[in-house]
């Protein structure tokens, strides 16, 4: 049976009062559920009985279940109401939503939260993502600039490294190809920000139409700082990110995380759309979060651009008719549809 | 005041959609979905193969032979007001001889679409935008009351009266005696002393707004008494939407929606209200 789940099932059980018998299954597990007057009075499953063998089968994800109206009399051996165990199983399954999430960003190769970029002519292995000694010194100094710089703020300090490498692949340009190469190498996890320095990173893959050797530096500063300039305090988070492989470039409060997640949401989205046959994406889609935030993506060419805001400090008018457009006009600069 | 209304979507999701989408369209200042809103009958898909279906629907089995096309047939059984429920050959034999069991299927079908269209106006109305209401038919079973009272983007407003805009808008599912036997009604006199009650608490009928369904007697001496500035009746069979009025009040009858056909189609009635006075109004479809 498909179509319908069991939950739904067994809440009309319940509010009509019926009695009947579940016998349900899943990945090769097997169990029954036995309702009298829409109580659940007892339960079976694999070596489980009552209320253990109740939360063990509430909890299979997808069962296929028959039920059965005959009524056969059983003794009362869950006193537990049901609906606070619908709630409790419900409880459990978000944990463990949030668990698997967490692990998945966790596992992610998730990339720094301030991002230099790499010199066009010193990326030799065109990943852009070494991981070598002169990386980690490189990123070290980025740090340091970060700290020593003590810019105005969050927006500020970042892209005062970017600035930074801007500068170092300026003057570094009459310098060999292999100490150049280590530029784009910061691009590897940075102290306190990856979840294990031991992460092989992202791909070579990621040498796809976000390549860092074809980044335009000042033109990805200035989307952010377009955004910033325009939503000010609104402004809780932003990420320029490759669609290649959900690695962030740029960023304020960067989450990498999120890049990742929302890059797979995008994906979806794309291939959704392609398959429902509707009209493909157009600039940018936005999700009402609670709490007053907003989360807003632009995929554009290679690259999208996150942000999320504070719409109890900015007006939405202002946001999607005076701002928008202007971060979208600047991204499109950097990375063409 | 504008008010948009509709009723009668009985299960159809397209309409659903519609109605959502209309509120904002018509820049209505509140939006009323009023029953029946389930629909009628569940579709039996009947597995044959690893990607095979059949598919009894309007008289004619439907041969399906990929998912892609179980998808489109399942929602098009969805947008026109159906339920669906795929089964093996020996599922449906089983159902077929318990008639209980189905009932108990349709009505978790049920639920799950009200859960469901709950969830998309979550999803699609705005906090900012203007309030939208919902209530049962006097054909909806009682199961789904349960979920449209937990609130959300999409407001409860049955068998009670709800403040827009100075004005009250009074809305009960329940009816008199029908030829159906419907799961709402009650003899004339319990349900006149049911929406006497309820409307002990209007103010100035001239901002008072029914939607009241029902043409049992008890309604129509509700109305005649308490004259309200404009009265929504159920949806009516037939070409365009029914218009009467009971002294002072304009009693107004969208279309019943066209779930039966390929494109469903949404009817209703946009209604204009000043200062206690119905100043326009224009019967909709979408």
């Amino acid at each position: 049976m498909k179509g319908i789940s069991l939950s739904s099932v067994i809440q009309v059980i319940n509010l009509e009062k019926q009695s009947c018998d579940i016998q349900a299954r899943a990945d090769g597990q097997s169990g029954q559920l036995h309702f009298r007057d829409g109580a659940l009075v007892d339960a079976v499953a694999d070596g489980l009985e009552g209320e253990d063998a109740a939360y063990e089968i509430l909890g299979w994800r997808d069962p296929e279940f028959e039920v059965s109206t005959e009524d056969t009399p059983r003794d009362r051996m869950i006193e537990a109401d049901l609906t606070q165990m619908l709630l409790e199983i419900a409880r459990r399954q978000d944990e463990e939503l949030e668990e698997s999430a967490r692990s998945a960003a966790a596992q992610d190769p998730v990339p720094p939260r301030l991002e230099p970029l790499a010199s066009p002519a010193g990326d030799a292995s065109g990943n852009g993502r070494g991981t070598d000694q002169s990386t980690a010194e490189t990123i070290q100094q980025l740090e340091a600039a970060f700290e020593e710089a003590g810019p105005e703020s969050e927006m500020e300090a970042a892209l005062e490294p970017i600035r930074e490498a801007e500068a170092a692949t300026a003057a570094s340009a009459g310098e060999s190809a292999a100490t150049a190469a280590s530029a784009p190498a910061a691009a590897a996890p940075a102290a306190g920000a990856a979840p294990s320095a031991g992460d092989a990173g992202p791909s070579a893959g990621a040498a796809g139409a976000a390549s860092p050797a074809a980044l335009n530096v000042a033109g990805l500063r200035k989307v952010v700082q377009i955004a910033h300039d325009g939503l000010g305090d609104a402004l809780l988070s932003a990420d320029l990110f490759s669609s290649a492989d959900g690695t962030s470039y740029v960023g304020v409060n960067s989450q990498p995380a999120v890049c990742a997640l929302v890059n797979q949401v995008t994906e979806r989205m794309t291939w959704a759309f392609d398959k429902g046959g509707l009209p493909p994406l157009g600039r940018y889609y936005m999700a009402e979060l609670a709490g007053s935030r907003m989360l807003l993506v632009a995929p554009c060419g290679g690259f999208q651009l996150i942000l999320v805001v504070d719409t109890s400090r900015v007006q939405l008018g202002l946001l999607l008719n005076v701002v928008l457009p202007e971060v979208l006009a600047a991204l499109e600069e950097v990375s063409p549809r | 005041m504008k008010v948009f209304t509709a009723s009668g979507i009985e299960g159809s999701t397209a309409c659903f959609r519609r109605f959502l989408k209309a509120v904002s369209t018509y820049q209505a200042d509140v939006g009323v979905l009023m029953g029946d809103l389930t629909g009628r009958k569940v579709v039996s898909v009947i597995k044959k193969g690893p990607s095979t279906w059949e598919v009894p629907l309007d008289g004619k089995v439907h041969e399906v032979d990929s998912s892609a096309a179980l998808t489109e047939l399942t929602q098009h059984v969805a947008d026109r007001g159906d339920y669906w429920l795929e089964q093996t050959p020996e599922e449906y034999e089983h159902l077929r001889s318990n008639p209980s069991v189905v009932e108990l299927y349709f009505k978790s079908l049920v639920r799950e679409r009200i859960e469901e269209w709950l969830t998309m106006a979550d999803e699609q109305l705005s906090a900012e935008g203007p309030p939208v209401f919902v209530a049962p038919g006097c054909g909806d079973w009682p199961i789904i009351d349960e979920l449209l009272e937990r609130g959300g983007r999409l407001l409860p407003c049955d068998d009670r009266i709800v403040e827009v805009d100075g004005y009250q808008l009074v809305t009960s599912s329940s009816s008199g005696p029908t030829e159906w036997e419907l799961v709402r009604e009650m003899d004339d006199h319990q349900l006149h002393q049911k929406l006497l009650e309820l409307c002990s608490g209007i103010g100035d009928p001239d901002f008072a707004i029914f939607n009241l369904q029902s043409d049992s007697k008890a309604v129509q001496r509700i109305v005649k008494r308490f004259q309200p500035v404009v009265r929504f009746r159920g949806s009516m069979q037939g070409n365009g939407g029914g218009v009467s009025r009971q002294g002072r009040t304009l009693e107004l009858s969208p279309r019943a929606p066209m779930v039966e056909d390929a494109a469903p189609t949404l009817y209703g009635v946009l209604v204009q209200i000043e200062r206690g006075e119905v100043k326009d109004y224009v019967f909709t479809e979408a």
